[in-house]
């Protein structure tokens, strides 16, 4: 009987807090989306109606629409290269046993264990000085691939740790050479978390600020024009874009999340 | 495990792609800590005069010991929000789980710079908080204290990196069996006693984790203070940002950086060293 009272009583400030939690996490998202729907500039409570013009306004944007060109731009090149890199290197580490591989899975790590800013002014530096290639959306895509591979290898760690290596040894068995294997058995099996892992890629490529400001050229990226809009002040297109960004980078992670949980069906 | 020597073959695109676009990097901006900048331009030298330059003037320290108090502050509690979230998460809502953690997927994906944006406009003298508090009748004239402040600095980025504790701590929280926890009750261990002596040490590596990410992540953040900091919440991401903006002083800059890191890395590390000695003891 103490058990289940002092049980109830734990849970009960667990479930306030978790629930209070929950709304400081998503009530600031939701007044940005409501706002972008409120027909006066002026963020104020209650809302005064309703209207699309700033949809509308934005849609005509010229600014807007290149920027967001230039971020799916980026976001698909980057989730290529940095899927390639870090499945690879994944690969490695999960099917094979060498010297330093303790030390080698902290080094991958490294980028996104060091402030951004530090990132984006050693590229700054590299691009400017060494490199001596002026900043375009070329070097914003090799800084973004820098700190998503990390997060490639993470992903593709957990998913490779799990896989079943005897189902790749009874397909050799029965007479399929390494490429065979690789094609009908292993890439089949590992396909949802490669296009998770591509999506979650391009969502974190899509929305990067903190490097992206100090590599970009004169082509900039949707975070770059949010931060100009930003600079001049509040203006109710940024909701609008925000809340545009927002539906876009929702319906990536369900996706993503669908199509990764089909493993479990494995 | 296999031995052999594909994995070379594996790890290189990986390995030329770090180095060159990663350690190099890094590097280069070591070296320019030691070089000078003059009217004429940079000048390429081996001086410690920029590191020196760091102690010349107490507002920089002022401010280096400010963001690693307000990142620090903001770590703390980010780990102990999340705490609740990914054990509730873990052990009560197991039908939910998946709902409440596309929520903080929603909230980690979107817009970095909308989402400190929309403290601003929750915190302004015209936000919600002020029209709340007129509302009701508390206050009569809007606050002005609550903008433009570390408190705000604090809270935006509690909000940032909260989702960033929240998943390792969940992740760590899966090695706890709920048998052991029984086990630990069985054994006549209350409920306090079985979450200290069983839970929190089995999860103390996401913890860890969650605290060294929001803790490194906060500390050089550059956007935050500047839009909801003011005077009183700047902090050191944003002075560096500078150097490499319209100051156009990276030697300086260069050396800021490494300075600051060399204090975090050197925080973080002691941190791990007093945890280490408290598990000996116990």
């Amino acid at each position: 009987m103490r058990t289940t009272r002092g049980k109830s009583f734990r849970f009960g400030v667990l479930d306030l807090s978790t629930v209070l939690i929950m709304i400081f996490l998503l009530l600031p998202i939701v007044i940005i989306v409501l706002f972008s729907f409120n027909p006066t500039s002026a963020t104020v409570f209650p809302m005064r109606g309703f209207t699309t013009k700033w949809y509308r306004e934005v849609l005509r944007n010229e600014i807007f629409i290149s920027a967001l060109i230039n971020s799916v731009y980026v976001g698909l090149m980057v989730s290529c290269v940095s899927v390639f890199i870090g499945v690879l290197a994944s690969f490695a580490l999960t099917r094979y046993r060498f010297r330093f591989k303790e030390m080698m899975s902290y080094i991958v790590l490294l980028p996104i264990t060091l402030p951004a800013i530090i990132l984006g002014i050693s590229l700054l530096s590299f691009f400017a000085s060494v490199l001596g290639i002026s900043r375009s959306l070329l070097t914003v895509t090799l800084s973004h691939v820098v700190f998503v591979t990390p997060f490639v290898v993470l992903i593709m760690n957990a998913r490779l740790d799990k896989f079943d290596i005897t189902i790749e040894e009874a397909a050799k068995d029965l007479g399929a050479n390494a490429l065979q294997t690789f094609r009908y058995v292993t890439f089949p099996l590992i396909r949802p978390s490669l296009i998770g892992t591509m999506m979650l890629s391009f969502g974190l490529s899509f929305d990067e600020f903190l490097v992206t400001f100090f590599v970009v050229g004169r082509k900039n990226t949707l975070p770059i024009v949010i931060w100009g809009m930003l600079r001049r002040g509040v203006s109710p297109t940024v909701n609008v874009i925000a809340t545009m960004v927002l539906a876009i980078s929702i319906t990536l992670i369900i996706i993503a999340n669908r199509i990764a949980k089909l493993r479990t069906l494995y | 495990m296999r031995k052999g020597k594909i994995h070379i073959f594996l790890l290189l695109p990986f390995w030329v792609y770090y180095i060159l676009f990663f350690f190099i990097p890094l590097g280069i901006l070591l070296t320019y800590s030691f070089w000078l900048t003059t009217a004429r331009g940079l000048v390429p030298t081996f001086t410690l005069e920029n590191y020196w330059a760091i102690f010349s003037k107490k507002l920089y320290l002022i401010i280096i010991l400010r963001s690693i108090r307000i990142a620090f502050i903001a770590a703390i509690i980010c780990v102990v929000v999340s705490y609740p979230v990914a054990y509730s998460l873990t052990f009560k809502y197991k039908k939910m789980q998946d709902f409440v953690l596309y929520l903080i997927l929603i909230s980690l994906f979107s817009s970095y710079l909308v989402r400190i944006y929309a403290w601003k406009t929750i915190l302004g003298r015209q936000g919600l908080i002020n029209q709340i508090l007129q509302y009701i009748g508390l206050t009569k004239e809007p606050l002005s204290f609550l903008l433009y402040s570390p408190t705000a600095v604090i809270i935006t980025l509690v909000f940032i990196f909260v989702p960033f504790t929240i998943l390792p701590i969940f992740s760590s929280l899966q090695n706890v069996k709920p048998e052991l926890i029984e086990a630990a009750k069985d054994l006549g261990a209350n409920n306090f006693e079985a979450f200290y002596k069983v839970t929190l040490p089995l999860s103390m590596s996401g913890v860890v984790t969650g605290f060294i990410f929001s803790f490194i992540l906060s500390a050089g953040d550059y956007v935050t203070p500047q839009l909801v900091g003011g005077t009183t919440g700047m902090m050191i991401g944003k002075i560096i940002a500078d150097q490499f903006g319209m100051r156009y002083n990276w030697p300086f800059g260069s050396a800021l950086s490494y300075f600051t890191l060399f204090l975090l890395a050197l925080l973080v590390y002691c941190l791990i060293w007093i945890l280490k000695i408290l598990k000996l003891r116990r």
